[in-house]
C-alpha cells in the first residue's frame, strides 16, 4: 500500500498527559475515500487523537502523516484541506450566524458558496441569530457547515454527534453524506454512538486506555467476533482455548468465549478439547464487540 | 428499506438481503432499476461505500445486471435466483432452530411436532412466532 | 502573510472591540461635562471673574479627560488581547488556516487604531478649549506626555494581556506598572524636580516599547487552546 493511497498514516505515536499516556503507540493507516470509526469508552484517547491528527496538539513521540503533510509543520495547508469538527463547538458567541460564516469563509482558498447556502437552508439557520442563542444542535450542525464548504479532502469529527437527539443526529449524518458521497473524500471520525459507526464506517478502530485494540473492517469485524458458548465440565478452560481469544467469561461450568478469528477451525480447535463441548455460537453487533474487547483488555491487566 | 444499525448482520448484507426477498416477492419487476448508490445511501443514511458492496453482491449472484451509466437493472431469472437464495436461508434458519431445540434437550418427534404446529398456524393466517 | 486574512481578522478585532470602545469614549469627556458645569457657575456668580481661574480651571478638565483616556486605552487594549482566550473562541481560531503572525498584525493594527482615536480627541479637546480659554498653548509639551504616557499604557496592557487571560485583570496591571513606575521617579526625584520630564518621557518610551515588543514575542509563541 502506496502512502499515495493513504489518508492518515500514524506510527508510534504516543502523547502523555500528567504522567499518564493518554495515547500510546498509535498505529493508524486509512485510505482514501473510506470512513474510519474510532470507538472506544471516554478518556480512552481518541480527542486527544483526533487533536494530533489536527496539529492541535504536538505528539511526544511517533510520526503522523495526513494527507501526506505533517500536522505540526504544514499546518496552514492542512486546514485549508480538512474539516474539524470537534466535539465541543466554541465558536464566536457574540457573532451571528452570517457573520461567522462569512468571517470564516474568508480564510479559506475553496468555498463552495452554493453548498453553504444550501445547507442553511437545510440545517433552518437563520443567518440572523446570535451563535450563543443556538441549541445544541444548531451548533453542531453550523459546525459541520463551517468545515465541509471550504471543498476539504478530509473530514475529522470528534463526537459529532455527542447529546444530539435522534432527529437531530440523522440530520447531521445526512449533512455529512450529502457532502461526502463518493468524491474520494475521507471521513474520520470518533463516536459514543455505535450505530452510527456500524452505518457509515468501512473501518473501525477499537481505543481503550490509549491503546489500539483492534484495526479491522466493519463486515470482518462483524463475521469474524463470535461469542461462543461452551459448557466445561471441570468449570475451568485450558490456557490454550483461551489463548488470543477476545475475552473469557466464565460462570460455574458455562463459559462464554469470545474471538476475534471466528471460523469452522476455531470451533473445531474448541471441540478437540476433552472436556468441553459447544453449546452455540452467538453473533455480536458492534456494541457488544466493543465491550468484550474493553473488558477482555481489563481482564489481562 | 429498514436496516438495523445494532444488528450482528454487516449493513451491506441486510440490504443485499432486503432486496433479495423483495425480487422473490415482486417488489422488484425484472427490467426495472434499483435506486441509485447515493439515493440509496442517502434515504438509509449509511456509508455509499456499502450500498455499493450490496449492489456488487447482488450483481456476482447475477439478480442484477449493471449497464454502463445508466444503472443496475434486475435480471430475467432474477426471480429463480432469489427464490433459491432464501430457500438457502430459510434452511440455515431451520438448523439454527433446530440446533437449539437439540440444545434444550427436544427429541427429534417433538421437534417435528413443533414444526407442524407452527406451518399450520401461520398458513392458516397469523404471524405467531 | 496573506492581505486577505489580515483583512478578515482585522474586521473581526475592530467588531470584538467595538462595544469597549464606544463605552470609552462615552465616559472620556465625563470630566469636561463636570469642569464646564463648574465654570458656568463661578461665570453665573461672578461675570467678571478672573479668565485665568476659569482658564485653569477648564485646564483641568482637559487634563483629566487626558488621564482618563488612559484608563480607557488600557480597557480596550486589555479586551482586545483576552477576551477571546476567556471565551474560548482563540479554541476555534486555532481551527483556522492563519498564521499566528497574521493575528498579530491585526491586533496591533486595531489597537493603534483606537488608541490614536483617543489621542486625536484628546487634542481635539484641547483645540477647542483653548479656542475660548487662554490656558496658554503648551502644546509641545501636551503631546509629548501624551504620547509617552500613552506608549507605557499600551505597552503595559499589551504584555499584561498577553500573558493573563482576564481583561479585568490586563488592564488593572497595565494600568499599575505605569502609575508605579511614575511615582517612583516622582518621589526619587522629590527634591530636585530637574531633568525629571525627560527621565520621565525617556522611561515610559523606554519601557512602553520594550513592553510591546515583549508582549508580541509571547503572543507569536502561544498556541491557543485548541
Amino acid at each position: 500500500m502506496t502512502d499515495q493511497s493513504l489518508a492518515i498514516r500514524t506510527g508510534g505515536v504516543t502523547k502523555v498527559f500528567r504522567r499518564s499516556p493518554a495515547v500510546s503507540k498509535l498505529k493508524l493507516e486509512v485510505k482514501k475515500g473510506t470512513v474510519f470509526g474510532f470507538i472506544g469508552p471516554n478518556g480512552a484517547g481518541k480527542t486527544t487523537a483526533i487533536k494530533m491528527l489536527m496539529g492541535l496538539l504536538k505528539p511526544d513521540a511517533g510520526e503522523i502523516s495526513v494527507l501526506g503533510l505533517d500536522p505540526q509543520k504544514d499546518f496552514e495547508e492542512l486546514k485549508q484541506r480538512v474539516g474539524y469538527v470537534p466535539e465541543q463547538h466554541l465558536e464566536y458567541r457574540w457573532m451571528r450566524v452570517g457573520e461567522l460564516i462569512r468571517f470564516t469563509s474568508s480564510f479559506y482558498d475553496r468555498w463552495d458558496e452554493q453548498m453553504c447556502r444550501q445547507l442553511v437552508q437545510q440545517f433552518k439557520l437563520n443567518e440572523r441569530d446570535k451563535v450563543k442563542w443556538l441549541s445544541k444542535g444548531m451548533l453542531a450542525k453550523l459546525s459541520l457547515l463551517l468545515a465541509v464548504c471550504h471543498e476539504p479532502e478530509m473530514l475529522l469529527l470528534d463526537e459529532p454527534t455527542g447529546g444530539l437527539d435522534p432527529l437531530i443526529r440523522e440530520e447531521f449524518l445526512d449533512g455529512v453524506l450529502r457532502t461526502v458521497g463518493g468524491e474520494d473524500q475521507t471521513v474520520f471520525f470518533s463516536s459514543h454512538t455505535i450505530s452510527d459507526v456500524q452505518r457509515f464506517a468501512d473501518t473501525v478502530g477499537i481505543i481503550n486506555d490509549g491503546e489500539l485494540l483492534c484495526h479491522l473492517p466493519v463486515e470482518t469485524l462483524l463475521s469474524g467476533t463470535k461469542r461462543i458458548r461452551l459448557v466445561v465440565e471441570s468449570g475451568k478452560l485450558p490456557e490454550e482455548a483461551v489463548i488470543g481469544a477476545v475475552y473469557c467469561h466464565t460462570s460455574g461450568r458455562e463459559s462464554l468465549l469470545t474471538v476475534g478469528d471466528f471460523g469452522p477451525a476455531a470451533v473445531e480447535k474448541l471441540k478437540s478439547f476433552a472436556g468441553v463441548k459447544v453449546l452455540e455460537v452467538i453473533d455480536m453487533g458492534l456494541e457488544e464487540i466493543l465491550k468484550d474487547y474493553i473488558r477482555g483488555r481489563r481482564q489481562s491487566i | 428499506m429498514v436496516i438495523d444499525p445494532n444488528s450482528h448482520v454487516p449493513i451491506f448484507e441486510q440490504i443485499a438481503a432486503n432486496i433479495r426477498t423483495g425480487i422473490a416477492a415482486g417488489v422488484h419487476q425484472p427490467g426495472e432499476a434499483l435506486p441509485s448508490l447515493r439515493a440509496l445511501a442517502l434515504e438509509l443514511t449509511v456509508n455509499p461505500n456499502t450500498v455499493k458492496r450490496a449492489y456488487e453482491t447482488l450483481e456476482r449472484e447475477g439478480l442484477v445486471v449493471s449497464r454502463r451509466g445508466v444503472g443496475l437493472f434486475v435480471t430475467d431469472d432474477a426471480v429463480n435466483i432469489a427464490r433459491g437464495k432464501a430457500d438457502q436461508a430459510v434452511k440455515a434458519l431451520f438448523a439454527r432452530a433446530v440446533t437449539a431445540a437439540k440444545a434444550s434437550g427436544l427429541i427429534e418427534n417433538d421437534i417435528r411436532g413443533t414444526f407442524e404446529k407452527a406451518l399450520k398456524d401461520v398458513s392458516a393466517g397469523g404471524d405467531k412466532p | 502573510m496573506k492581505m486577505q486574512n489580515v483583512m478578515a481578522l482585522l474586521r473581526k478585532d475592530m467588531r470584538l472591540s467595538r462595544m469597549v470602545f464606544l463605552g470609552g469614549v462615552a465616559m472620556w469627556p465625563m470630566p469636561m461635562w463636570f469642569t464646564l458645569a463648574v465654570v458656568c457657575k463661578l461665570y453665573m456668580i461672578d461675570p467678571a471673574a478672573s479668565g485665568r481661574s476659569l482658564a485653569r480651571i477648564a485646564g483641568q478638565g482637559v487634563t483629566a479627560c487626558m488621564m482618563l483616556s488612559g484608563l480607557m486605552v488600557a480597557m480596550v487594549v486589555g479586551h482586545l488581547m483576552t477576551s477571546e482566550r476567556a471565551d474560548r473562541s482563540s479554541a476555534f481560531l486555532s481551527y483556522l488556516p492563519f498564521s499566528r503572525r497574521e493575528a498579530l498584525v491585526s491586533k496591533i493594527m486595531t489597537a493603534l487604531a483606537l488608541a490614536t482615536a483617543f489621542l486625536l480627541l484628546n487634542i481635539v479637546l484641547r483645540a477647542v478649549v483653548l479656542h475660548f480659554t487662554d490656558m496658554g498653548s503648551y502644546w509641545r509639551e501636551y503631546i509629548i506626555v501624551m504620547l509617552a504616557c500613552g506608549t507605557l499604557i499600551f505597552g503595559s496592557t499589551w504584555l499584561a494581556g498577553t500573558c493573563f487571560r482576564s481583561g479585568a485583570i490586563a488592564t488593572a496591571a497595565g494600568l499599575a506598572v505605569p502609575i508605579a513606575l511614575w511615582m517612583s521617579l516622582w518621589l526619587s526625584h522629590f527634591e530636585e524636580p530637574t531633568g525629571l520630564f525627560l527621565l520621565f518621557v525617556t522611561w515610559s518610551v523606554g519601557l512602553g516599547v520594550f513592553f510591546f515588543i515583549a508582549g508580541s514575542t509571547v503572543f507569536l509563541k502561544q498556541r491557543p487552546e485548541g
